[in-house]
């Protein structure tokens, strides 16, 4: 399949990726739930780029004279704030579009870094094998001997608790699984022709990795990227729950919902709404890394 | 495999003969959901209301001790005492017939009596003593916090049933300071059998008292055991059993005593007092708590040196909003560095209006603009601030109103208030105080005095009229005399504004129905002698 | 509220060994919510990967052939196929118990539960590093030890990976 597509491409570059596109789109919106995740994700991409000019308010105002307002169709409620008003009197549908900005930032620093840095070492493992191959791979084995949460707060830990710090936590954690993917992808495109080929011809060490390998092995790792930018988010409110990740006031999700908790009883909005906003924009990001995986990952493909 | 199959039949036997017991008798047990493992369990060596709760409230006496639920100082394990007219040498006679615990490690074959309370003290002031050093890297903490070893000469044993103490000066405190935790009388006999077993640090972690309760058994986090110590001095305990189910959250807390797993809460979330005050199973008690919340300036970096910033930051504040966010309304805005509650308090005082202009105006002639400082806020909960972040939130958008950049920083507990104590800290720390004897002097002298500098004086304040005039009133006897230099001193302190004063909070204490006599400790602490169950 | 001598440290085993009338209920009740909470992420993956492992081995010739020879479904699904599905579920369920002990951070601080995950988050505040590492140690030892059974596992469920070298 990929030998074919890779022939096509030579061919005729264009009509190749149209054509692999227009594939790729056939095969992820057959799944409905993939396509509403998508359609729910670029609206949170939207919220969160124009948040300045959605939000009602600026996230950190507090009105004073409004602690713990509730929703507008709640008794007392008031469409001023149209979610209601935290224990400062911060409005907290400004706060949760302002949240979806860092949590985005997250998932994309997250994915970023543990992708470069992975599929780097990756490569290297895959390429030369031997004995960078067993220093490398056992060195990402014992990062996943650990829970990942577990490993991501003694990093944070160790390097204070930040937001900064909590994401390159997350990203250390999350990097095996990069290298794991792109290692065994790479082990199983070294043997095939065209990789000869391309020895053969004489391609520099560079550009064999790089350029010849590399985007025949990019297939499992976009899946995991999609899937890993919801863990790398559900990480990052879990460390700002345990109080390690962004620090108050920051209008973080997981900071958000861990400040509120005191209030379960007493007023419902201020936790139940931060937790909500996670879980949709995690549920829509997996409902697309499902689709994805569906379309790109040739195993799984309906023949 | 057959060891243990042993062991756990023998559990199973034990278990059943103790069901067999328990059906005859029902015993009275008190569940008191406590917010924190104790620190351990000698309250010589540590500071924490709940180390306290733990140890000396339960298992120890004192020589003085206050009356439960008032500031008011009565006779304990000393009848009586009289105090020479130079106020150098206090005697104090014993009580007779008073027993110590009974426990597994220790069987009294003595009453308690003049060796127990010089070993007690002797202990904490000379260095030379087999025991002073015998748990390591504990510290006298309050011992020395209170200038103990410079004011006391020496401690001297006159006959089985009396107790000098003699002082370098005068210290007008003297009694109520003896009746403070870090005085708890240990047994010498215990100290000395477990000194000739080779394991004289037991005493500090299986304590042994004369209190109304004995320590069973402590699992860190999870729970504290005690039995009623049944010859206990003044009659034993009305409850048999007392447990302390250590409960951090406080939301939890309170869902366990709604579920009737526990009897006593401390420390309830102003969110849920609402909530507390109508339910059925609730008694919520209340009262004016005996402590003040601060935001202290560090009055040795520039330009906090200087009153009229510290003065424009404070005008700043809006401790009503406060007052509302965090407290929940469970407070009164604080003017005095002392509350209300106790004597000496200066009604007259002003406090600083809310003015955010006048504060803008204040700052631009000092010729400041652009100030950038820390604001400090603790980690945890606490009488005197329920929720530290919180306020350093709204002082942050306050400050930010006159143009001040203010970032919040906090640390582990622990680590909070070592690092607050630095001379050349950066920033304002929020931090409170509950006071543990009543006297105006433990909050002035220990809070704002030089001596304090560097140590309990977070504002590093050492302003020489107003440290004369504590100094002074330390060592006079008579009230009134007293009484006006702590006000003068509390006029001085409100012109120079080391701190900026937000608030004394409203104690409040939910119990369950069935709870019989509890009272509020004025000191923060929480006393089970004299609780009963219906 | 009850209270028997910690004999091995279940709380379930224990409170049946002290014998004290309803304190066995009482702590199963104190159990419930916690595990639910805990429970429902991995209850989530593993219902997804047994059903794909059973989508492919329903499509096997074998057990055509046992439904053909008249098996009631039950059987058929119950033993034939589940037993066939069951390995890589078993994986997936040993790859199960790191995020479980990442859940128990969240979910013992939240029940105030004086369990290791709390106990490892306590330590990180503060910033007790021996007993960190020791933790550290402990989980990673515990997570190595499952693998491993899981992997023992493997030939007991399958004969044709118990009997090849």
């Amino acid at each position: 399949m990929t030998e074919a597509l890779y022939d096509q491409e030579l061919d005729s570059r264009e009509v190749g990726r149209i054509a692999l596109l227009k594939e790729f789109w056939a095969y992820f919106s057959e799944n409905r739930g993939a396509v509403i995740g998508l359609f729910f994700f670029i609206a949170i991409i939207i919220i969160a780029v124009f948040a300045d000019f959605i939000a009602p308010h600026l996230p950190n105002q507090q009105f004073r004279d409004a602690f713990l307002q509730p929703p507008f169709w709640q008794e007392g409620g008031s469409l001023k704030f149209p979610l209601g008003t935290d224990a400062v009197g911060r409005d907290i549908l400004s706060r949760l579009i302002h949240g979806a900005r860092y949590s985005l930032f997250i998932g994309c620093v997250v994915v970023t870094v543990a992708l470069v840095f992975g599929v780097i070492l990756g490569l290297i493992a895959g390429f030369f094998r031997g004995r960078t191959d067993t220093i490398i791979m056992r060195l990402m084995d014992i990062i996943l001997s650990f829970p990942s949460l577990l490993l991501a707060l003694v990093l944070v830990a160790i390097l204070g608790p930040s937001l900064i710090n909590a994401m390159i936590a997350i990203a250390i954690v999350q990097q095996p699984h990069y290298v794991r993917l792109t290692r065994a992808a790479v082990m199983g495109e070294m043997n095939k022709d065209y990789v000869t080929a391309a020895r053969v011809i004489g391609v520099r060490r560079m550009r064999l990795m790089f350029v010849t390998i590399l985007p025949n092995c990019m297939a499992p790792l976009i899946v995991q990227a999609a899937l890993s930018f919801s863990t790398a988010i559900l990480d990052a409110a879990a460390l700002g729950f345990l109080g390690m990740g962004a620090q108050p006031p920051t209008p973080e999700w997981g900071t958000m919902l861990a400040e509120a908790r005191e209030f379960i009883l007493r007023a419902w909005w201020v936790v139940t709404l931060p937790g909500c906003a996670i879980l949709l924009t995690v549920l829509a990001i997996n409902l697309m890394g499902d689709g994805l995986r569906d379309a790109l990952d040739p195993k799984l493909k309906r023949s | 495999m057959t060891p243990m199959k042993r062991k756990l039949l023998a559990a199973v036997c034990g278990a059943s003969l103790l069901f067999a017991g328990a059906a005859t008798v029902q015993a009275k047990t008190l569940v008191f959901c406590s917010e924190g493992s104790p620190e351990g369990f000698n309250p010589a060596f540590y500071t924490a209301g709940t180390t306290f709760d733990a140890s000396s409230r339960a298992i120890f006496n004192r020589l003085v001790e206050f009356e439960r639920g008032t500031t008011k100082i009565g006779p304990a394990l000393a009848e009586k005492w009289e105090v020479s007219d130079d106020q150098l040498e206090y005697t104090f006679h014993l009580r007779k017939g008073v027993k110590f615990h009974t426990t597994k490690e220790f069987q009294p074959t003595r009453d308690f009596n003049a060796d127990d309370v010089v070993f007690s003290f002797k202990r904490q002031l000379d260095k030379e003593h087999p025991f002073h050093g015998v748990t390591e890297g504990a510290e006298y903490e309050y011992f020395n916090g209170m200038s103990m070893p410079d004011l006391l000469k020496d401690v001297v044993k006159v006959d089985d049933y009396t107790v000098k103490f003699l002082l370098n000066r005068p210290e007008a405190p003297m009694i109520a300071n003896l009746g403070m935790d870090f005085a708890s009388i240990h047994s010498k006999e215990y100290a000395d059998k477990m000194m000739a077993a080779g394991i004289p640090a037991a005493i500090d972690q299986k304590p042994v008292g004369t209190g109304p309760f004995q320590l069973v058994a402590y699992q860190k986090d999870a729970v504290i055991r005690y039995k009623a110590h049944p010859d206990y001095w003044d009659g034993k305990a009305a409850i048999d059993d007392l447990v302390f189910a250590i409960t951090p959250d406080p939301s939890v807390r309170y869902q366990k005593l709604k579920a009737g797993e526990c009897h006593v809460m401390p420390y309830p979330n102003p969110a849920d007092l609402e909530a507390m005050a109508t339910d059925p199973d609730v008694n919520l008690l209340q009262q004016e708590g005996l402590n003040v919340g601060y935001l202290a300036y560090n009055t040795q970096v520039a330009p906090f040196d200087n009153p009229k910033v510290r003065k424009a930051l404070n005008m700043a504040i809006n401790k009503e909003a406060i007052l509302d966010a965090v407290f929940q309304g469970a407070g009164k805005v604080a003017k005095n560095p002392i509350p209300p509650t106790i004597w000496s308090y200066n009604e007259a005082v002003e406090d600083d209006p809310y003015d955010p202009e006048g504060a803008k105006a204040m700052l631009e002639a000092e010729g400041v603009s652009g100030l950038e400082m820390k604001v400090w806020a603790m980690p945890v909960q606490r009488p005197y601030n329920p929720n530290a972040r919180r306020m350093a939130e709204l002082m942050q958008a306050d400050f930010a109103a006159i143009g001040v950049d203010a970032e919040i920083v906090s640390y582990e507990w622990g680590e909070y208030l070592d690092r607050s104590k630095d001379k050349n800290r950066d920033g304002a720390v929020l931090l409170g105080w509950t006071g543990d004897n009543g006297d105006p002097d433990n909050f002035l002298a220990v809070l704002l005095g030089c001596d304090a500098v560097g140590g309990s004086n977070r504002a590093n304040w050492c302003y020489e009229p107003f440290n004369d005039l504590i100094m002074k009133a330390k060592v006079v006897s008579d009230v009134d005399e007293r009484t006006k230099l702590y006000e003068q001193a509390q006029v001085v302190f409100k012109e120079q504004a080391p701190w900026a004063t937000i608030a004394h909070s409203v104690v409040y204490k939910p119990i369950r129905k069935e709870v019989v006599d509890f009272k509020i400790d004025p000191f923060g602490g929480h006393i089970f002698y004299g609780v009963d169950l219906k | 509220m009850y209270y028997f001598e910690p004999v091995t440290g279940f709380m379930l085993i224990d409170s049946l060994l002290s014998g004290q009338e309803g304190a066995f209920k009482s702590a199963l009740s104190h159990l419930i919510l916690p595990t639910v909470v805990l429970g429902t992420i991995p209850l989530a993956v593993i219902a997804r990967q047994t059903r794909s492992a059973m989508l492919e081995v329903l499509g096997e010739d074998y057990i055509r052939t046992a439904r053909a020879k008249g098996l009631p479904p039950s059987r058929v699904i119950g033993l034939h196929a589940l037993r066939n599905a069951m390995i890589p579920v078993i994986t997936v369920i040993g790859l199960q118990v790191g995020v479980l002990f990442a859940g128990a951070i969240l979910t013992e601080t939240i029940f105030s539960w004086p369990g290791v995950g709390k106990w490892m988050v306590d330590s990180i505040f503060r910033r007790d590093y021996t007993s960190v590492q020791g933790g550290l140690l402990l989980i990673a030892v515990i997570i190595m030890i499952v693998n491993l059974f899981v992997d023992l596992l493997y030939g007991l469920i399958n004969p044709r990976i118990r009997h090849t070298e």
